[in-house]
């Protein structure tokens, strides 16, 4: 059942397109970095984080993708996905089958639920690994300096890259929960998307309001930013785990209302 | 079957299903025995489909309690539902998907529990894991467009791809919801002749319709289901046998022959457009009717008993025609 649902996944062409769109960011930022070279003056403070060192060490193409395409495109792509969990089989009435096949329905949330997770996760990486790819071909590589100037070798600099690739991951787990349970809602796919994504900018925007800082610590979305002290020397480790705590807690929420809802709902599609 | 005493592979008792004011099912009480081939009758919206889907854990009863092969539902209802199969409501196929590959997918969802009902030893045939997937395509007429895609079928062509998928394994029971929906009368014959097939192959059958017709050469129970209650349960042969047989009578003096037939039997003849005098039998047998008629110096030309058709049966029961759509 998960082989089955794993490759049903896969095979989709809305996963193709998807991952098709995932690799085009570190594509284009690269093949853009290198025909008209990095920005001029200065350079700080320009561009997505990172950008200005990306043609003096090609290992920071895969930072600055990922922290580029983690503000909208990855959610977007995993709202898509998770928003289609349930919603998905419910239109043209297949999930009634599905259930009488029979499977349970919580093995069937946690099936599809598990294979979001799975999917936001790869989405992430797809991103570092092709920024990674393409910095190595576009541009010479070396050891890395970190945020706070100190030298780290080159292996080491990969290993912070992919770690901040699984933080990006691990940092849409909050909208896979909540997707999943918008799914539970409805029968479109599109409409459960809709209100996911939604749900994802609404809460960044409430993010920068001053006067909401009290409750911003809760949103989602408050520190998505924290990966990037994997990049400073000594790794700034508070951050991060707060993130960890705050991707659990909305899972708890989420996943929970999900199976509430889907294991006492009528299935009348 | 008739006479046995069968253990029933559905037993609701009460069953009832509302929504808000509204009673869509009201306290139905199904008894299904095995083997029998069981026809759940009743015009569009008369709470057939909420029923089956009941019956098959989708939608919760709001009181009353169900038995699926003999595990509750919905507390049980994967158990149940593993020697089940299924056509509700029209089929739910992929579009982008072939046929084979549908089936593929579908029995890979269901083996789990299949796996699990094998090993607790309760149900099941661990040979039957992994189903022949060409052959059930045969079966229902499907093996030539196979690995075509299902966004290119008709409607009975996906109507038939449903069916193939609630014969994946071997059943014990089939639940089918109006399974002849979309198709063209030679689906019908060849659904109607499957169906057969599988109820002398000793699988029970628990079919939906409002297609009288279908129902009747098909059944040996009946159970007629209107505004959500369940007005009659029982043997087909019991169900025609609420109306009384017709006698239709040609004679060449058709006004003294229903004169006779008044005074002499109590009858209550009518004469038709068509010139015939039709009654209801009222306990008289036709030899004595066409020895009264013969005796008075009439000549008799016509003389007929007709059972009561399913469709009349049903009429009778419901004041509503069959075919409402």
């Amino acid at each position: 059942m998960f082989l089955e649902e794993l490759g049903y996944v896969i095979k989709r062409r809305r996963t193709l397109v998807s991952f098709a769109l995932l690799a085009a960011i570190p594509i284009f930022l690269g093949v853009v970095l290198d025909i008209v070279g990095a920005p001029g003056g200065n350079g700080h403070g320009q561009g997505p984080a990172f950008f200005d060192r990306v043609t003096h060490n090609g290992v920071f193409l895969g930072f600055t993708a990922v922290l580029t395409a983690q503000i909208i495109i990855i959610p977007l792509i995993v709202s898509i996905a998770a928003g289609d969990t349930i919603a998905g089989e419910a239109t043209d009435g297949k999930l009634r089958y599905l259930l009488a096949s029979p499977v349970s329905r919580t093995r069937l949330l946690a099936l599809k639920s598990l294979i979001a997770l799975m999917y936001a996760m790869a989405a992430a990486l797809a991103v570092v690994l092709v920024g990674l790819i393409v910095g190595v071909v576009l541009f010479p590589v070396g050891s890395v300096v970190t945020l706070s100037g100190a030298q780290i070798s080159l292996l080491d600099g990969v290993g912070r890259l992919l770690l901040v690739g699984i933080l990006a991951g691990v940092s849409t787990f909050s909208i896979v929960a909540v997707g999943v349970f918008a799914s539970t809602l409805t029968d479109s796919t599109i409409g459960a998307a809709a209100v996911t994504f939604g749900t994802v900018i609404v809460l960044s925007i409430l993010d920068g309001i001053p006067q909401l800082a009290h409750i911003a610590p809760l949103f989602l979305t408050h520190y998505w930013q924290t990966s990037i002290d994997l990049m400073r020397s000594p790794v700034v480790w508070s951050g991060i785990l707060k993130n960890l705590v705050e991707q659990a807690g909305w899972m708890v929420v989420f996943f929970g209302a999900a199976w509430a809802r889907f294991t006492t709902k009528d299935i009348l599609s | 079957m008739k006479g046995q005493a069968l253990a029933e592979l559905i037993s609701t008792s009460g069953l009832t299903k509302s929504y808000g004011d509204k009673l869509a099912v009201d306290a139905v009480g199904l008894a299904v025995p095995e083997g029998s081939v069981y026809g759940f009758l009743g015009p569009n919206g008369s709470g057939k489909t909420t029923t089956i889907r009941m019956l098959l854990g989708l939608i919760f009863p709001s009181a009353g309690e169900i038995e699926v092969l003999g595990h509750p539902v919905p507390k049980e209802t994967t158990r149940a539902l593993v020697d089940v199969g299924a056509v509700v409501e029209g089929p739910g196929l992929y579009s982008t998907l072939s046929a084979r590959r549908y089936l593929q997918r579908m029995s890979r969802y269901g083996r789990g529990e299949r796996r699990r009902s094998i090993v607790s030893g309760s149900q099941g045939d661990a040979a039957a894991l992994a189903p022949d997937i060409t052959a059930v395509l045969d079966m229902v007429g499907l093996g030539k467009v196979g690995n075509r895609r299902v966004k290119a079928y008709s409607l009975g062509m996906k109507q038939r791809l449903s069916l193939a998928n609630a014969l994946l394994y071997p059943r014990r029971l089939l639940i089918l919801d109006e399974p002849t929906n979309g198709m063209d009368p030679q689906g019908i014959v060849e659904m109607r002749e499957l169906i057969l097939r599988l109820a002398a192959q000793g699988t029970t059958v628990f079919v939906s319709s409002h297609i009288l017709s279908e129902i009747e050469q098909l059944c040996t129970h009946v159970g007629v289901i209107q505004h959500g209650r369940l007005l009659f349960q029982g043997e087909m042969g019991d169900l025609r046998g609420q109306l009384p047989a017709r006698f239709t009578v040609g004679t060449t003096d058709q006004v003294a022959a229903g004169e006779l037939l008044r005074s002499r039997f109590g009858l209550q003849p009518h004469m038709e457009e068509s010139g015939l005098l039709t009654m209801d039998r009222a306990g008289v047998s036709i030899e004595e009717i066409a020895a009264a008629v013969v005796g008075a110096g009439i000549g008799l030309y016509r003389l007929a008993e007709d059972r009561p058709t399913l469709e009349e049966a049903f009429v009778a029961l419901t004041g509503e025609a069959s075919d409402v759509s």
